[in-house]
């Protein structure tokens, strides 16, 4: 996995839209730093979702914490971090939801 | 030669230790006295050459050196926060509005505890992100005006009381998340981020807060 440095790691890199929680919190793709899952995460309210299904309840929330559903590591401490592009490309459900229309995949406000 | 009266306190406490065995009782007398005096004449004498001496006495009209200090409390429960302040406030410390729990965890007035978590290592932290615009963060971003920490908590309690007092505030309630959008009735703030920016950052005068039961996870202007 590649050495991701967190005093560059404050915003997300790619996100799929906003948060219906918080109603304005940007969701970014962020990958565990133990088990590699990628996960949508609102960067505003912490709230987490497994899948492309965003318009279900988030599946965990975060407060000291917020753990991985897959292994529970911590995502928000080092080595988690926001997926980069090569991370992005080679997420499956990423590209499968991008492929159906579920997701509509950003990059700083570009369409991709 | 030092500037404050504390560290005159501790030269003398110095030159004392050093001076014992060396030095009479009599010249220890005269010393003490000699300091003594200048503190009790630093007033005048400062007055009547228009000049800052260095003692514990600051004249109006001239401009002392000041260190940049930061919002901090000075008692043991300290919190270990991101500081964004302009400066110090005068009024109001951050022991003023926070009581400490636990490590890294401080308690509101109204009961809203902010501790650890999110990408911004601490709740403080993550909060004061919004003391700042992000022109380039997605969507919108809200600015509060406020950039005292002390007293942007101090915003924050409030907005929370009214909220749990039912004024003013909607709810909405995901699992163990509440949501509350609460309408201060005056500017607290600015829409920024990429889209506040493109609508000319309309001002705000609702926050939006998020909790987990009583634990703060964040907060910011909205226009609901």
């Amino acid at each position: 996995m590649p050495d991701h440095d967190p005093q560059f790691d404050s915003s997300p890199k790619f996100y799929v839209g906003f948060c219906k929680l918080c109603g304005t919190g940007p969701l970014g793709l962020r990958v565990c730093g133990d088990c590699g899952a990628v996960l949508v995460v609102c960067d505003e309210c912490d709230a987490a979702w497994a899948g492309a299904e965003l318009d279900q309840p988030p599946t965990t929330t975060g407060v000291t914490t917020l753990p991985c559903p897959h292994c529970h590591s911590d995502l928000f401490e080092p080595p988690a971090h926001w997926a980069d592009a090569d991370e992005v490309r080679a997420c499956g459900w990423v590209d499968d939801a991008v492929q159906r229309g579920v997701l509509e995949l950003k990059q700083d406000g570009v369409e991709h | 030669m030092p500037h404050n009266s504390q560290q005159i306190a501790r030269l003398l406490q110095s030159l004392l230790r050093q001076g014992r065995g060396r030095l009479s009782g009599k010249w220890l007398l005269v010393l003490f006295v000699a300091a003594v005096g200048y503190l009790l004449a630093e007033p005048a004498l400062e007055a009547r050459l228009g000049v800052d001496l260095p003692g514990a006495h600051t004249p109006e009209g001239v401009a002392a050196e000041q260190p940049a200090t930061k919002s901090q409390p000075t008692t043991r429960s300290k919190p270990n926060a991101t500081d964004r302040s302009q400066g110090e406030s005068p009024d109001l410390q951050l022991t003023d509005v926070l009581e400490e729990i636990g490590r890294d965890t401080y308690r509101t007035e109204a009961g809203l505890v902010f501790g650890r978590g999110s990408v911004d290592r601490t709740r403080l932290a993550h909060l004061m992100t919004h003391a700042d615009d992000e022109p380039n963060r997605p969507g919108q971003h809200g600015v509060f005006d406020e950039t005292d920490q002390a007293r942007l908590v101090q915003l924050v309690d409030r907005a929370y009381q009214q909220a749990l007092d039912g004024v003013k505030s909607t709810k909405k309630t995901e699992g163990r998340r509440d949501v509350y959008t609460i309408d201060l009735g005056r500017r607290i703030g600015y829409i920024g981020g990429e889209s506040g920016g493109r609508r000319n950052h309309p001002p705000a005068r609702h926050i939006r807060l998020v909790v987990d039961g009583n634990r703060f996870i964040t907060a910011f202007p909205v226009t609901p």
